[in-house]
C-alpha cells in the first residue's frame, strides 16, 4: 500500500487548528470543492459521515469514519472510498510549538486493479502518478485550512 | 514550549464525552493470538456463537471493519440487526454502534488483550463499554423502580452482555463454561 505525507504550519494554537479539521460542518466553507457533508453519527470520539466533492469527472461521494483524539489526532478510514480506490485511510496529527501548530496529514491508499479485457474502461493511473496528484490536493487543502484557522485567530 | 502528542493513550474509554461505562475482565486459557484472532475474524462468529445468526461484512481492510450482525433477541427470539464499526489494532479492538438501540444516544467500547501475568499462554481480556442514554427513551424502556434507576438497569444489562460475551468466548476457545 502506498503512502504520502504533507505538512503545514498554522499560526494558531493547537486547539484552534484541531477544531477546524474536526468540525466537518465547516468543511464546505473552507474547501470550495466540498459540496456537502452529512454527519451520520458523532459521539465526540467516533464520527461517521458522507462527503460529496466536485471532481473533474463529476461529483464523488465518499463515506468515512474518523476517530477524534482531541487535540492531537484525527484518524480516518473511508469505508466507501472514491472511485479507482480500493482503500483510503489516513490521519492528521497536530503538534504545537511556541503557539504555532504543525499539522501532518498522511494518507495510505490502494488502487483498484485495472479492469481486465475492457478497452472501453477508463484508464487507471499508476500508483506514483496517483500519489503525486493526491499530495498536491492534500497540500492545497492544508493551505486552505491554514488560511481559515489563521483568519479565525485574527478575529 | 512543545506540546507532545500523546495519542497512544487516547482511546474511546478515555474520552470524556461518555457518561456511563462498565468494565469486565476474564482470563481465557488460550494464547493471545488465538483469542485476538477469534474476536477479529468476525465472519467466523456464526460457527461459534449460537445467538449470532448472520454476519454481513460491508468493509474489512484488515484493520477497519464495518458489518451487520443479526442476533436472536433474548426476549422473544426475534431477529435484531446491529451495525458495528471496529478499529482493530494489535492487542485491542475499538468498536462503536453508529445506530445504537433506541434507548442509547451513543454506544461503543474497546476490547483489550494481554498475556496473563500468571501464565503467558493465557490471555487477560478486558472489555469496556461506554455509552450515553437517550434521555427521553431510556426511562420508557427501563422505567425506574424502587430497586434500580434507569441508569442502573442499563448498566446491569450491558455489564451482563459483556460478561456473557467473555464467558461465551472462553467456552468457544477452551471448552470451559463460565463460572
Amino acid at each position: 500500500m502506498a503512502a504520502i505525507t504533507e505538512t503545514v504550519v498554522i499560526d494558531a494554537p493547537i486547539e484552534a487548528a484541531y477544531g477546524a479539521f474536526a468540525d466537518l460542518d465547516r468543511w464546505p466553507a473552507i474547501l470550495p470543492d466540498t459540496l456537502d457533508v452529512q454527519v451520520l453519527y458523532c459521539d465526540g470520539y467516533n464520527q461517521e459521515f458522507t462527503m460529496t466533492v466536485e471532481r473533474p469527472g463529476g461529483q464523488e461521494t465518499v463515506r468515512g469514519v474518523r476517530y477524534c483524539r482531541a487535540p492531537y489526532e484525527l484518524e480516518l478510514v473511508q469505508t466507501t472510498p472514491p472511485p479507482l480506490l480500493k482503500r483510503m485511510t489516513g490521519r492528521w496529527n497536530f503538534v504545537e510549538q511556541d503557539g504555532r501548530t504543525t499539522v501532518t496529514a498522511t494518507r495510505e491508499f490502494e488502487l483498484l486493479a485495472p479492469p481486465a479485457g475492457d478497452p472501453a474502461a477508463a484508464p487507471v493511473p499508476d500508483e506514483a502518478e496517483f500519489g503525486r496528484r493526491l499530495s498536491g490536493h492534500l497540500q492545497h487543502n492544508l493551505q486552505l485550512f491554514r488560511e481559515a484557522v489563521e483568519a479565525d485567530v485574527a478575529r | 514550549m512543545t506540546t507532545v502528542s500523546p495519542t497512544a493513550g487516547l482511546t474511546i474509554d478515555t474520552h470524556p464525552g461518555f457518561a456511563h461505562r462498565t468494565v469486565q475482565t476474564l482470563v481465557i486459557e488460550a494464547p493471545l493470538d488465538a483469542v485476538y484472532g477469534a474476536l477479529f475474524e468476525v465472519r467466523e462468529w456464526p460457527q461459534y456463537l449460537p445467538h449470532v445468526q448472520e454476519i454481513d461484512v460491508r468493509y474489512d481492510d484488515g484493520r477497519y471493519q464495518e458489518f451487520f450482525m443479526t442476533v436472536a433477541s433474548e426476549t422473544d427470539g426475534s431477529q435484531l440487526r446491529v451495525r458495528s464499526i471496529r478499529n482493530c489494532r494489535p492487542g485491542e479492538i475499538e468498536f462503536f454502534q453508529p445506530e445504537p438501540p433506541e434507548f442509547l444516544k451513543h454506544h461503543g467500547g474497546i476490547w483489550r488483550f494481554t498475556q496473563a501475568a500468571e501464565n503467558p499462554e493465557h490471555t487477560h481480556v478486558e472489555v469496556t463499554h461506554v455509552w450515553n442514554l437517550h434521555e427521553e427513551v431510556a426511562p420508557l424502556v427501563y422505567p425506574a423502580t424502587d430497586e434500580a434507576s434507569t441508569e442502573e438497569q442499563v448498566t446491569t444489562m450491558l455489564a451482563g452482555h459483556s460478561k456473557l460475551a467473555l464467558d461465551s468466548w472462553r467456552k468457544v476457545l477452551t471448552g470451559k463454561g463460565g463460572e
